[in-house]
Parts: structure tokens; sequence; C-alpha cells
């Protein structure tokens, strides 16, 4: 396993114009404080082209959250084969737990936990509170001891019945803090979270919206700094011989264990090792919500990240990551603003997705065919890019636009439907996206000609064979 | 007296009323080549699976190097020294062969959970396990496969890696459940010379499930168990395996 930088460097290269386009589109919402390009980036907002930065902002931790709790996910279920259907179950013990130490806990009038002291400390500019971050860590420590116990009793269930119960798990969890432990989970209105991570700067004269704004961004570093270090923990796992036993493991369970592995152990040490990097997830979740709530628990946040995971890629860290941020992005930008009157709308669209990626690349974006993964990228880069125009066909006429007439009938969104657009060139019809959400990018050498140099990425596409 | 590497004494397991062994001895000294052969449902591969700790034996004793395991999990006989391949070969298929040859070798640093955080600890091991397992494929002559995923290769070639895996593994006995079936011939003549080359230079001691009598039955294996119906119908050298009514008997029925 020898690492050819010289390959990497070179296929980092060819995609160079593809990677900037991504961190234009995710990033430069937020560079509006920036010495050269700030004021450019304020005058798009002010009209509307790009989304404020405190939207991205929150949008950006969201997405970096979701990647560790998707990551931590992986690293069980695709490295080591355990599929779990209930992995918020750790979300949600995370968020709590993080809470309730941070806080103290009291049950009734009696003080259990007395809670912790504040500790303000200043890292490069960052004036933030190191408890909220011990605690999440000592609660995520005490998660994995909890799945150690837990690991050793359901993970000698095998395939399906390991995976039932993981289904079963976080709905208990559910009913425990909404119904029986109410008196110090408070319940179905969750623990508030009283002490922020994110402190006022002494001697700082920002007042109202300007500090709110400072501190969503400071937060999203210190989330985005988590997320690098988790992620790296984790890919160093998966990459190491530690990684590919559990690959082993997955593919043939009685080979692995001929050949002198411990089976049982290497399972609930990845189980271990997935659940804490699931609550220090669930914790920072909690912090970004202000509260924790038994929402933290519901099979929608496990299915989402098995969704995000599966179409990246699964049984691979990169797969994970990149499925969670294209994925997460769409959403985001599009669906939930396209689709007002359906509040639930995206269920439907990851479920349709997910039939489509099982039944045509099963191995996810980052082993599909290189002609179809760069065209998911593109498309998905010029989806965003549209969704910063209020029309639906700014750069191309359009021959017939299908999205007023879905409009009608959906509702009507701010951004709605902008990534869709379905045209005739040389007498081919071409279909890119359904709501944001990419479903192809096949289209005649001309129309990708004239769209790729539009965004200045027309010289890394290279060769370009359509399919018939 | 030289050293008994496997000692099975009465070994016995049924399935549901069938006995599928019954009460079988034998030892195999170290350094010796042993073949057990049987015809189809004859007990041969449940023998190797209670051995092995797949499958849970109902009575008996198996020591390896003296010390008893009967009741172990696979794992740990196996980190006695004792290497199995599977009659159905069970590759990791979703794994490359280098991968599949990387993974058996005891007592690598990358494999706990610390140390596989510091890739710089293990370079160096697995650099040299990297080269150890290209020499096997050269041997095997699948070297120009070493980069494809396991689920590509032909019957013939899993057999071949399953057969180098167990090289990498650095096992004492090594088990071998019918190593050659689907291999060509060429091949198998080789195979059978590098066991044999290696159990000189290693003091390997080798057990063969086989059905074809004429690769069991030549020169170079030291004594042969017969199997029938879950009975053990003979122990002894090739040349009185070889005139014994019993065996044709069993083989061609009555």
């Amino acid at each position: 396993m020898k690492l050819d930088w010289e390959y990497y460097w070179d296929e980092v290269k060819k995609r160079k114009f593809f990677i900037f386009g991504f961190f234009l589109v995710v990033l430069l919402p937020t560079m509006d404080t920036w010495i050269f390009l700030g004021p450019s980036v304020r005058t798009a907002q002010s009209v509307g082209i790009m989304p404020d930065s405190v939207t991205t902002s929150i949008i950006i931790q969201k997405a970096a959250i979701l990647v560790i709790f998707a990551v931590s996910w992986d690293l069980l279920s695709g490295y080591s084969g355990q599929i779990s259907f209930g992995h918020a179950l750790f979300l949600g013990m995370g968020g709590y737990l993080a809470v309730m130490i941070r806080e103290g806990l009291m049950i009734g009038d009696q003080e259990v936990f007395p809670g912790m002291e504040e500790q303000l400390v200043d890292i490069g500019g960052i004036y933030f509170d190191l408890s909220v971050i011990e605690a999440i860590i000592l609660a995520s420590a005490l998660i994995a001891v909890f799945a150690l116990v837990t690991g050793t009793i359901i993970l000698r269930l095998k395939g399906p019945y390991f995976a039932l119960v993981t289904l079963v798990l976080p709905l208990i969890a559910q009913i425990l803090v909404t119904k029986i432990w109410g008196d110090f989970t408070g319940g179905d209105g969750g623990l508030q979270i009283t002490s922020q991570l994110i402190q006022k700067p002494p001697g700082s004269t920002l007042e109202g919206l300007d500090l709110f704004k400072l501190q969503i961004e400071q937060m999203t570093t210190v989330i985005l700094t988590f997320a690098i270090v988790c992620v790296a923990i984790m890919y160093l796992l998966a990459r190491s011989r530690y990684g590919l036993v559990l690959k082993a493991i997955r593919e043939d369970e009685q080979a692995a264990s001929s050949s002198g592995i411990n089976v049982s152990l290497y399972k609930v040490s990845v189980f271990v090792i997935s659940s804490f990097f699931a609550s220090v997830a669930g914790g920072l979740l909690a912090q970004v919500f202000g509260s924790s709530t038994s929402a933290l628990f519901e099979s929608e946040r496990s299915f989402e990240i098995i969704i995000f995971s599966i179409l990246g890629g699964i049984g691979t860290i990169l797969g994970a990551i990149i499925g969670t941020f294209v994925l997460f992005f769409a959403l985001s930008y599009y669906i939930k603003d396209g689709f007002v009157d359906l509040q639930t709308i995206e269920v439907l669209i990851f479920g349709l997705l997910l039939i489509i990626i099982i039944r045509y690349q099963p191995r996810g974006l980052i082993n599909a065919d290189p002609q179809l993964r760069n065209s998911l990228f593109f498309g998905v880069i010029f989806s965003f890019l549209m969704a910063f125009y209020d029309t639906g066909n700014m750069i191309i006429a359009s021959t017939w636009n299908p999205a007023p007439i879905l409009q009608k009938y959906l509702g009507q969104g701010e951004r709605g439907f902008f990534g869709m657009d379905l045209f005739k060139v040389q007498g081919r019809m071409v279909l890119y996206f359904i709501v944001g959400t990419v479903i192809g990018y096949y289209g005649p050498e001309l129309a990708q000609k004239i769209r790729l140099r539009l965004w200045g990425v027309w010289p890394s596409l290279g060769t370009f064979d359509p399919p018939k | 007296m030289t050293e008994v590497a496997l000692s099975v004494r009465g070994l016995s397991k049924s399935f549901s009323g069938l006995k599928a062994v019954n009460n079988i001895h034998f030892d195999l000294k170290k350094n010796e080549i042993m073949g057990l052969i049987g015809p189809n449902g004859s007990g041969k591969s449940t023998t190797f699976n209670t051995i092995t700790g797949i499958i849970p034996a109902d009575s008996g004793s198996v020591k390896v190097f003296g010390e008893e395991v009967m009741g172990r999990p696979p794992h740990e006989i196996s980190s006695l020294g004792l290497s199995r391949t599977f009659q159905n070969t069970r590759l990791w298929r979703e794994l490359t062969v280098l991968e599949n040859l990387m993974i058996p070798p005891k007592n690598q640093f990358g494999t706990s959970v610390l140390n596989a955080l510091m890739p710089w600890k293990y370079k160096k091991q697995e650099g040299e396990l990297i080269e150890k397992a290209y020499t096997i494929l050269k041997l095997l002559e699948i070297e120009h496969m070493a980069e494809n995923y396991a689920s590509e290769l032909s019957g013939g070639q899993s057999k071949l890696v399953d057969i180098g895996r167990l090289l990498m593994s650095d096992a004492k006995i090594l088990m071998l459940d019918e190593p050659v079936a689907g291999v060509a011939g060429p091949l198998t003549e080789k195979i059978f010379q590098t066991l044999k080359k290696l159990r000189k230079e290693l003091g390997l001691t080798i057990l063969i499930i086989e059905h074809n009598m004429d690769f069991i039955l030549r020169k170079g294996i030291d004594h042969i168990v017969v199997m029938a119906n879950g009975e053990e119908i003979l122990n002894g050298p090739p040349d009185i395996v070889r005139q014994s009514l019993d065996v044709i008997d069993a083989y061609l029925g009555e």
C-alpha cells in the first residue's frame, strides 16, 4: 500500500477548478469581512445573489457535525459491517449528557451533580468556554463506557437481528427522556443550554446583530476544528491495519476468526469508538440548537446519515464526508426552501434518491465511474450557483421550463426549483437537476461546453464523451 | 521420539442424530505431512471445523503442541500456530489480493487502536510484510493480480491466494482443505513441491484433505487417515492405504 503522492497530486490538479468551485460555493458567503473579497461578497449578498454569511455559517456548522456523525456510522457499519439503524441513540445521549454535565443535574430539589465551573479561554481571538468542550468530551467518554457494556451484549447478534435491536434502542431512549425521566430531562421541552460555548470577548464594543454574526462565525471555526480532528482520527483508524481487519470481519467473520483475529474484540472496540464520536456530534448539535430535545433520538437522524454515507460511498471515509456535504447542502439550499408547504419533503426525496443510488451506483459517488462522478460534481456546483439567482433560466434560454408549473402545484419558495432545467440542444434532450438534487448531467458536448465555460471550469473538463 | 504437534482423541460431533464425526483418533507428529481422505460426506471437513473451533465438538480432546484447545474460540486456537483453509475458498472478497495476504500475520503493530493513529510506527513492519507477500505471490504465480479485488479472481486463483494467506500467517501447522481442487495440473505439482520445501525449511506440519487420490498417494506423504461415514477406517502409510480393500470399498461401494 505505497502512497503514490504524484498520482494524487495529478488527480487534485485535474480537478482544481472543481475543488476551487466547491470551496467558493461553500465558503464564499462567509468571506464578507475579508480585505479584497469582502466588498463584492457584501454586494452580492445585499442584492440576494448570495445567501448571507449567517445562514451559510449555520449550514456549515450542521453539515460539519453531521460529517462527524456520518463518518462514525460509516466506521461501524461501512467498515465492520455491523449495520446500525439507530445510531441516533448515541447522538441523543451525547446531547443530553453533555448538557447535564455542564449545567448540573437536579432531581426534584436534590442536587445530584453540581455542574462545571465556567472556564473562559482565548485561543486565536476566539473567546470561548472551555468547560463546555470538556463536558462534551467527558459525556462522550461516559457513553463510550456505556457502549462497551451494551456492545458486548448486542454485538453477539448478527446481521438483521443486530440491526433490529439498534432500531429499537433509540425509540426506547426517546420514551425514557420524554415520558419517564421527565423530571431531569425536561420532558418534551428538553434541556435548555444556559451557558454558551462562544462568549462575548471582554472589552468588545459589538452589539446586537454584529455580535451575533461574530459568534456564529467563531462557532463555525470551533465546530470545523472539531470535525477535522474527529474525522482525521477516524480516517487514520480506517486506513490502518485496524481498518483492514474491520473490513475482513465485514467480508467473512469465520475466515477472519480462523486467521487469528479476535472478532468480538474488534467489533466491540469499533462500536465504542463509533459511539464516542457520535456522542461528540450530539454534544455539538445540542450547542447549535441551544437545547437537547428528544428530536435528537429521531430515527430520521439515523436514516439521514445512512443515506448520506451510501450516496457518498459506503465503507469509505471520504464518501461519507462528500455525501454528507453534498446532500446536506442540497437539502438546506433548495429542498427546504423549494417546498415550504411540504415540511418533510426531504424524506421523500432522500428515499427516492436512495433507491436510485442503490440500483445504479451501489458503491456510491466516490466509487462511481469517473464520467458519472465528474458530472455529478459539476452538477452539484452548477446547481448551487444556479440557486443564487432568482430565475430558472438565467444562462441558457430554456425551450421549456417546468419550474413555474411545479411551483404552482407544490408551493413556491424563495429559491425553489432553480436547479431544474430541461431543454433541447442538437436534437437531444438534456435533463439535469430535480430540485437541486442531481439526478444526472448527461448532455451533448455543446451544452456541456457552454455551461462549464460560463463557470470558468471548462479547462478542467478534459475530454468529454457524452453517453449515447 | 519426535514431538506430537496435533493430537486428536475421541473426537465426535453429531448434527441432530447424524454422526458426522465419530470417535476419531490420530496423532500428527511434528514435521510430518498427513493426508485425510474419504468419500463425500465422510466427515473430513467437519473434523477440520471441530479441530479449529469453528464448530464446537460434542466430545473428545484436541491438543495443539500439548495444549488442550477443546472449546476455545477459533482465534485463540489459531494463535497457537494452527492455520487452515476452507473447502469453498473464503477470501475477503472486497479486499485486494495483497490486502488479503496482509491480514493473517500475527503481532502487527497497526492492528491496535492506539498504534493505528501513529502511521510512522507501523510503516516499517508493513513494508517488510508487503515484501514477504510479494515473494509468496511470485511463488504462487499470481503476482500480477496483487492489486485486484479477490472477487475478481477465478476459482483456482482464489485457492492459491488462500494458500498464500496460510503461508503469510507464520503458522506451525497448516490444515489444507482440498488445496488443489480446481488448480491446473503443473501448478498442483508446484504447490506440492512448495509445501514439501517449506516443511523442510521451516519445520512445518501439514494436514491435507484431498479427494484426488493421485495427489495424496504420491511419495512424500507420511501417513494417511481414511474416513468413511464419520468413522476412521484406516490409519497408516500410503503403501498400506493403496493396497487396502476397505479403502477401495469405501470409495467404490460394495
